[in-house]
């Protein structure tokens, strides 16, 4: 917020740059579904949009009553700190059953609406899975490993893998998480960012921090570097002529990688998930020109070739 | 160099038939054809530093163009750098306002003579330029040069002339300046624009 200075006061120094802003806002998913809303408005897979809408709504419901979680124990957390290990790693932190109840009560807020019957066929199969299955979907999607997961399940498993890890990722307030090598994955779960913002406001105009795609955390990476290689030469944003908006993609000419990154300032209200769905066209051009998405969205199966 | 150490699915036009879109019951042919329609535009940002005082900003410039296909490039906007750690994304009014100062119509472009005594500027060329300043430099150098101080002392001074270099030199540019005029016996010199 801007504050307005008196006379004789100086402004006090901007301090250190803060690494990471865990996923406190209580509106977190409920901000995600309206962006969904915004962005769903005449777009060319609006319909689509709608429902990613739809399931953040639930995903915030479910949220706001999942049961506490316990925090990971001061020992556990200086042992991963010492390591270089996140704490709730994908592959390292044991996944609490609880997840699966999410999953059951999103399912359900989602059956209660009014879904397009493929999406309202998708969640009733997904009711009647097994334990076992589910948990072999959870392994396959936190691996980047789609090929197992049926892609009409993809949104919902990890919309519910999401709710336990923000919820979890929760439990960490306070805590100093050093940065991972690589420096592009989650400090707080190793998961791939999903995109990048440049914030547009507090001590932190200006600065970039990369989105985790599993648990919404933010780290700070300096701005105009790869965040797949760290080079700096060669950096491109690329966007679509005629088309402005806040997303681009920020590509290297070294590793021929690409992440998308939101200007927040051109619009206050993007959410790293809902923007990423809503620019798939950025990825269309740029997969014909040769290069590689460099980050995950967990909630999106690409298809199989 | 390639260090990427995963690989992450890529989305791509032949793929999104079975993605999750297909498989919720939206057709992927609406953007499918906006492709096909749709060009990129590619933009830079380059990293560089303020040349106006010795506080040396750091700055960002956009500009327009995709450097690696050689399209022409043209700067659109200056901001602060904001990682970097002397200004963190601040810019005085002179800062502020670099973009105009690269775009100006009033920018010296060529060395220009204007002869004691006259009022106007005369276009000239490099050569000349380089050659008139070390004939002056030569000639007051000769004339000025303390070799000795009144005490017998070698002091191998020139206090008759000074030189100023810019504020957003390298390292490796002072050391050079520093030995350039250092070597000539010039005492005044300084290397940054904050007169």
């Amino acid at each position: 917020m801007q504050t307005v200075m008196q006379p004789g006061e100086v402004e006090s120094p901007r301090g250190d740059i803060p690494f990471l802003f865990l996923p406190l806002r209580d509106d977190l998913f409920a901000s995600r579904a309206r962006r969904f809303r915004q962005l769903a408005e005449n777009h060319a897979l609006g319909g689509f949009l709608r429902l990613m809408g739809q399931l953040a709504e639930s995903q915030q419901q479910v949220i706001d009553a999942f049961p506490a979680q316990p925090a990971p124990s001061p020992s556990y957390l200086e042992e991963c700190a010492r390591g270089g290990f996140p704490p709730l790693g994908v592959f390292g932190w044991q996944r609490d059953p609880t997840w699966r109840d999410g999953l059951r009560r999103l399912l359900e807020s989602m059956v209660g609406k009014q879904l397009p019957k493929p999406a309202g066929v998708a969640c009733a199969r997904l009711e009647r899975c097994g334990e076992d299955e589910l948990e072999r979907f959870a392994t396959g999607l936190l691996s980047q490993d789609f090929a197992g997961v049926p892609p009409e399940a993809v949104p919902f498993v990890a919309g519910a893998l999401q709710i336990y890890w923000t919820a979890m990722a929760r439990t960490l307030t306070g805590r100093q998480l050093p940065r991972l090598e690589p420096a592009n994955l989650c400090p707080v779960c190793g998961s791939p960012p999903v995109a990048a913002v440049v914030k547009s406001d507090g001590g932190q105009d200006g600065l970039r921090y990369l989105c985790c795609s599993l648990c919404s955390s933010q780290w700070h990476m300096v701005r105009a570097i790869c965040s797949n290689c760290d080079a700096s030469k060669g950096i491109t944003y690329f966007g679509i002529d005629g088309q402005p908006g806040p997303v681009s993609a920020e590509s290297c000419s070294q590793c021929h990688s690409y992440l998308k990154i939101i200007k927040l300032e051109e619009s206050p209200g993007a959410d790293p998930q809902a923007d990423d769905l809503a620019t798939l066209a950025i990825d269309l051009l740029l997969e014909r020109e040769g290069c590689r998405r460099g980050g995950a969205n967990l909630q999106f199966h690409p298809g199989s070739l | 160099m390639d260090i990427t150490r995963r690989q992450f699915a890529k989305i791509c036009a032949a793929g999104l038939g079975s993605s999750s879109l297909a498989a919720l019951g939206f057709s992927p042919d609406p953007v499918l054809a906006e492709v096909r329609e749709f060009k990129l535009t590619g933009a830079t940002e380059t990293r560089n530093t303020c040349p106006y005082c010795s506080v040396s900003c750091g700055l960002i410039m956009h500009s327009l163009g995709d450097r690696a296909k050689n399209a022409e490039e043209s700067i659109f906007h200056i901001e602060g750098d904001p990682d970097h750690p002397v200004n963190r994304g601040t810019l005085c009014p002179k800062g502020a306002g670099l973009v105009d100062f690269i775009h100006s119509p009033n920018r010296l472009r060529y060395p220009e003579y204007r002869a004691p005594g006259s009022s106007a500027w005369k276009r000239i060329s490099w050569d000349e330029a380089f050659t008139k300043v070390a004939r002056l430099m030569k000639d007051d150098r000769d004339k000025n040069f303390v070799a000795k101080n009144a005490a017998g002392a070698t002091v191998n001074r020139w206090l008759t002339t000074g030189f100023l270099a810019a504020s957003a030199s390298s390292n490796e540019s002072g050391h050079i300046t520093h030995k350039v005029i250092r070597n000539l016996g010039i005492l005044g010199f300084d290397n940054q624009a904050r007169v």
